[in-house]
């Protein structure tokens, strides 16, 4: 198995070619990020080691940013693409590039609908031009579900935030808010009465830190370790 | 970068005491929750899977649904650590821990994308032996690959969180827990070679204490740990002169009259003529040496003994002041000073009651302890009480886990750093 940073190497090299730069990457987050003039691309990194969890997760973050309208791009190992294929990926427009220990090709492209056909394959006869077509308006249907699902999620994110500010501006206005259980649900937890008195509010802001974090001359002294 | 930012918002504190099991996130508070640190292992029967209880073994707030008879008990309900320790081989014990960390864990997994797993930081005491740090890493292993509960851990000693919990950079930290009490000097990281033990706490505080109940007529009482424990918390004194509080005691039998009612009860105890013995209750931790408690040894009280986990001794009549000096004098002469202007005495051992009536008679930990000191010829000494002790080991684990950079990998030489189960 190559290094991973072997790896990041050959497909930065790669998209370099293109007329990308990289402007941040993450070995242990598995992430490129490119620039070229105004136009930003992400590449998400699975390697062999990864998990069927972690395989999962990075398509669905690059789903997010394809339907997000950034481009996105996964790097596979090709003994994995032949494992899992490539349907659901021209579907949601997330460019794919295959790699091996020689070479990386790029078998979805993610950048203005997919892999240039080779001469032979222009010779389409119309009955299968129909076929493609009925086939491309079925898949179109089901993407405009799945974006209107998302549609959805991002109405709710944007209601959220709104509370959220309505809620800071009445606190700073003086008006006494009665604090909610839990701000964030994610933190939700059940809990014994008894427990709950001891405990303050949760899902404070990442700014809010607790107290014995402020002036702590242990955190600059803890952040030098290398 | 991405990393630090997830990091700083997933910081998991795992405080693993003898007695309770502190745990929470970052966006917990300034508190963490707390359960007993005990696992109860059910009965495996039709009836039990048909009611949902699958599980091997419970643990957490359900653990009270569970307990039954005294005879079960003694079989059925597990309390993994002994002065702060885990046998090697004591599986269930290790059973116990897992789930405890797995129900931690799982209370606060937040839902939706974007989770990766905790940055769990988890505090053992300063003597624990590395097969502990070993089988630790393994269980959060397990954990991390099943559930994907957690991206990187590390493991820190309790004394410096306690350190770190209370912005001291050089200190000394004390320890004490139910088991054992630490002695940990700090400079800027522990060191190592420094700590010195004792085979006293919290637990030695609740052995005098049933023996007291017996001698005043108790002795059913005596058997029901959690009873003791709550009459040597109602009652108990630490008097800042032995001797002279007994004679208080005898003089002034009024003042020091002890009654306690156990709530939801009928059940009233009263020491009556044997009142006075509430202050052998804080002196056993401070110095068990006094002639005094010679006779409840005799009586068949086992008296503390040094005994030996993996290299360290943790002694067993050492007094507390000799123990600090001991520890501190094997730090760099330059250094001692500044160890001895800031001694924390941390962990609920130290919380003793102050009666008004009884003042300069009956004092805190941090006067007794100033005096003892000095009385062995150190001056200059400033000893402070952590102000919420039972808080203080979680609180460091977070700022620990908060500070040190994502990037920065576990080492077995530096026995610091983060193990890492997920990229």
């Amino acid at each position: 198995m190559l290094p991973r940073r072997v790896i990041f190497g050959r497909l930065a090299d790669y998209f370099t070619s293109q007329g990308f730069r990289p402007v941040d990457e993450s070995l242990e987050e598995g992430f490129i990020r490119f620039k070229s003039g105004r136009e930003e691309l992400i590449l998400r990194v699975v390697d062999d080691a990864s998990s069927k969890d972690e395989l999962l997760s990075v398509v669905i973050q690059s789903a997010f940013d394809t339907a997000a309208g950034k481009v996105s791009y996964l790097a596979l190992p090709v003994e994995m693409i032949s494992k899992i294929g490539d349907y659901a990926f021209r579907i949601h427009r997330i460019g794919v590039l295959v790699y091996d220990e020689h070479s990386v090709v790029e078998l979805v492209g993610g950048r203005g609908g997919g892999r240039r056909m080779r001469g032979g394959e222009t010779a389409l006869d119309e009955a299968r031009i129909d076929t493609m077509l009925n086939s491309l308006s079925s898949r179109i249907a089901k993407l405009e579900e799945a974006v209107a699902a998302l549609d959805a999620v991002e109405e709710l994110r944007r209601r959220v935030e709104a509370l959220e500010r309505m809620y800071d501006q009445l606190l700073r206005s003086g008006v006494r808010v009665e604090e909610p259980k839990s701000r964030d649900t994610t933190m939700e937890k059940p809990g014994e009465a008894a427990v709950k008195q001891q405990t303050p509010p949760r899902g404070r802001k990442k700014e809010e830190l607790p107290s014995f974090l402020q002036d702590n001359p242990w955190v600059s002294l803890l952040s030098e370790k290398r | 970068m991405f990393e630090e930012e997830y990091k700083r918002n997933f910081v998991f504190g795992c405080d693993y005491g003898t007695s309770d099991f502190k745990y929470g996130p970052i966006t917990v508070g300034d508190k963490p929750l707390l359960v007993e640190n005990r696992g109860y292992f059910p009965e495996r029967s039709i009836v039990s899977q048909v009611l949902g209880v699958e599980k091997e073994v419970v643990v957490g707030r359900d653990v009270t649904l569970f307990l039954g008879s005294e005879a079960e008990l003694a079989t059925r309900l597990v309390y993994p650590m002994r002065s702060g320790a885990i046998s090697k081989g004591d599986e269930r014990a290790w059973k116990v821990i897992k789930e405890l960390t797995r129900m931690a864990l799982s209370e606060f997994k937040p839902g939706g994308l974007g989770f990766k797993g905790f940055y769990i930081v988890a505090a053992l005491s300063a003597t624990a032996p590395r097969y502990m740090y070993e089988r630790l890493f393994t269980i959060y292993s397990e954990l991390a690959s099943d559930e994907g509960l957690i991206h990187s851990a590390t493991i820190i000693p309790q004394p410096l969180a306690v350190a770190i919990a209370h912005k001291q950079t050089s200190c000394v930290v004390v320890e004490s827990g139910h088991g054992n009490t630490q002695v940990a000097p700090i400079s800027r990281a522990p060191i190592r070679g420094a700590v010195v033990a004792l085979n006293r706490g919290g637990g030695a505080a609740n052995a005098i204490t049933a023996e007291i109940l017996k001698d005043a007529g108790y002795g059913d009482l005596a058997k029901e740990e959690s009873l003791v424990r709550k009459v040597k918390e109602s009652i108990g004194l630490l008097p800042l002169d032995l001797e002279r509080a007994i004679n208080y005691a005898r003089n002034n039998p009024e003042d020091v009259k002890a009654v306690y009612k156990v709530p939801g009860t009928r059940i009233t105890i009263d020491l009556g003529n044997n009142s006075w013995t509430r202050f052998l209750i804080g002196e056993y931790v401070f110095d068990p040496n006094h002639e005094v408690f010679e006779s409840y040894f005799r009586r068949g009280m086992p008296r503390p003994s040094d005994v030996k986990v993996g290299d360290v001794v943790f002694y067993g009549m050492l007094d507390m002041a000799s123990t600090i000096i001991e520890s501190v004098e094997k730090c760099p002469v330059e250094l001692q000073p500044h160890l001895y202007n800031q001694v924390i005495l941390s962990g609920g051992n130290f919380s003793w009651r102050t009666p008004a009536h009884l003042r300069g008679i009956a004092v805190e930990s941090e006067t007794k302890l100033t005096q003892m000191l000095k009385a062995k010829g150190v001056e200059n000494v400033t000893v402070i009480l952590s102000p919420e002790p039972q808080y203080a080991v979680w609180r460091g684990c977070i700022v620990f886990g908060y500070a040190v950079p994502a990037g920065y990998s576990w080492t077995w030489e530096r026995m610091e750093g983060w193990m890492h189960y997920r990229r």
